[in-house]
């Protein structure tokens, strides 16, 4: 494993590199890092897959914006960083907000990505996002006796049905308190975008990967339907935090789908 | 000034540094159990006078590669050397913070050609046998547990250590880098109660500045090394807590500024 900067229009971007081979370039969601790739990395570079995975602008140790930015904007960073790397047609895989990212990177950059994997494609009617976006952000401010921890402990732990492992939790709130106030411009970006426009336009070979104990399974049978050409694989249970928890299991449906014994 | 990070190689693997100025080169070595994120206030002021700060993260913390066993102080000092190189520096002034503190003491001792001058700041300036005690107590991290509550303990653990007096944004991001440092994060204490400090200490050739201040636990211990080489200057400094260097930036990297550009 090899870490490394590279310069981003937002400024630095911070990655994590392991493995020789076809390049799979690794977009997370919000909000961890591309430490989320850590375990999956791995495997994916046994199978012969080189693995770029990149910390989002404002997330892990890459610089963020002052102000929120777009889909589109993340998508320009990542232009950037696959110029930077002079990377050839990479495949880019990316989960939930990584998937926006990529959706919207594959379909401004048409004939720049060789193979897109979207994992928790986040497709939402527009009452769905208008809805999400008017909710209050989590108040990150320190408090003395450190409960402003511990209280976003019980809604990580709500929100994966406490079913996500204590070790997916930990790692996600120290990401979520590493990103600091400005944590909230990744979901923010994620849900003012319609990805459904750009995901019907794709031209780029697609997988769609879900996971039935994911949040966003539901949406499988829709897009199937906006795009019955693309390729579909589901995997049993598992939470949101599958890529880092399951990430054997993970890895093994990817390098399959890239290698071409998907069955 | 802006603050750019990087990697260098070094003899544990990859040395992630964060960087600012282009004045004096000096090296600023942590304490535990933080990264080179508790420099983060002091480099820009470093920088705007007159010297060109480097923190980095020790090996095992940070983003810096965790080493295969638990290094001694010595073994941590050989990274200055490998740090020099990647930026094709002869000599740098050497600055250190509690555990940073040791180590600087060891590069100063192993290396006095490289260092041109020496700050060293709560120095762990312990007789054997109050080594041996430190050593002799339990240590390992705090396992992750399933309601979060690792998180308050170690919050509380960094809180009683400076009486409730800390800034909750410092104790915030010590509290980050504890978890950040993992399983292995015991290997800095472990090296700095390990350590004949006294000798090294008598060896020292290079100009040094001793930082003292009161709030601070390791404060007799400066008083000790301040009786032990009156040769050295003495800055002693009322209040703060151990997280002086964070919390009052600005105080501290004026200190530091003045007497690494003092000809």
């Amino acid at each position: 494993m090899r870490k490394y900067y590279v310069d981003g229009p937002m400024g630095q971007v911070h990655i994590r590199e392991q493995g020789e081979g076809p390049a799979l370039v690794l977009l997370h969601q919000t909000a961890w890092s591309s430490l989320q790739f850590k375990n999956a990395m791995p495997p994916l570079a046994a199978r012969g897959i080189r693995c770029i995975a990149i910390d989002t602008p404002g997330f892990g140790m890459s610089d963020g914006p002052d102000t929120p930015p777009t889909v589109t904007d993340y998508a320009d960073s990542l232009a950037a960083v696959i110029e930077a790397l002079d990377l050839d047609r990479p495949m880019v895989l990316g989960h939930h907000t990584g998937a926006s990212i990529a959706t919207s990177f594959a379909a401004a950059y048409p004939g720049v990505v060789d193979k897109l994997f979207l994992h928790g494609v986040p497709i939402y009617t527009e009452e769905e996002r208008a809805q999400r976006l008017s909710k209050p952000h989590y108040d990150q401010t320190p408090r003395e006796d450190g409960s402003h921890i511990t209280d976003r402990w019980g809604i990580a732990n709500t929100v994966s049905g406490n079913k996500a492992a204590p070790e997916a939790i930990h790692w996600s709130l120290v990401h979520f308190f590493w990103a600091g106030p400005n944590e909230w411009f990744g979901h923010h970006a994620a849900f003012k975008y319609d990805i459904e426009v750009d995901f019907k336009a794709l031209v780029t070979p697609t997988v769609v990967i879900s996971n039935s104990g994911d949040v966003l399974h539901r949406k499988m049978p829709y897009l199937q339907e906006l795009r019955p050409d693309f390729t579909y694989a589901s995997i049993e249970g598992g939470t949101f935090h599958i890529v880092f928890e399951d990430a054997e299991r993970w890895a093994a449906l990817v390098a399959d789908h890239i290698l071409g014994e998907s069955g | 000034m802006t603050i750019k990070r990087g990697y260098a190689d070094g003899p544990f693997g990859q040395l992630h540094y964060e960087e600012a100025g282009d004045g004096v080169p000096m090296i600023l070595l942590h304490q535990m159990v933080q990264s080179a994120v508790q420099f983060r206030p002091a480099l820009p002021l470093l920088a705007k006078q007159g010297v060109r700060a480097i923190a980095v993260d020790l090996p095992g913390y940070g983003m810096s590669a965790t080493p295969d066993h638990a290094p001694t102080t010595d073994e941590y000092a050989s990274i200055v050397p490998a740090l020099l190189s990647h930026f094709g520096l002869d000599k740098a002034a050497v600055c250190g913070h509690h555990t940073g503190a040791s180590i600087a003491v060891a590069v100063a001792h192993r290396y006095p050609d490289i260092v041109s001058k020496l700050v060293i700041q709560g120095v762990p300036y312990f007789s054997a046998e109050e080594m041996a005690e430190h050593a002799a107590r339990p240590h390992g991290a705090e396992p992750v547990v399933n309601d979060g509550s690792h998180f308050n303990k170690v919050w509380d653990r960094y809180q009683g250590a400076g009486k409730g007096e800390s800034s909750t944004d410092s104790i915030q991001w010590s509290v980050l880098c504890y978890f950040m440092a993992g399983e292995t994060e015991w290997h800095g204490h472990n090296a700095v109660f390990n350590y004949d400090i006294m000798p090294a200490v008598e060896a020292i050739k290079a100009p040094t500045l001793l930082i003292s201040n009161t709030g601070d636990m390791l404060s007799p211990q400066d008083q000790n090394l301040a009786a032990a080489r009156p040769d050295f200057e003495f800055k002693k400094i009322d209040g703060g807590t151990f997280q002086y260097v964070y919390d009052d930036a600005e105080a501290w990297a004026s200190i530091v500024a003045e007497y690494a550009t003092r000809s």
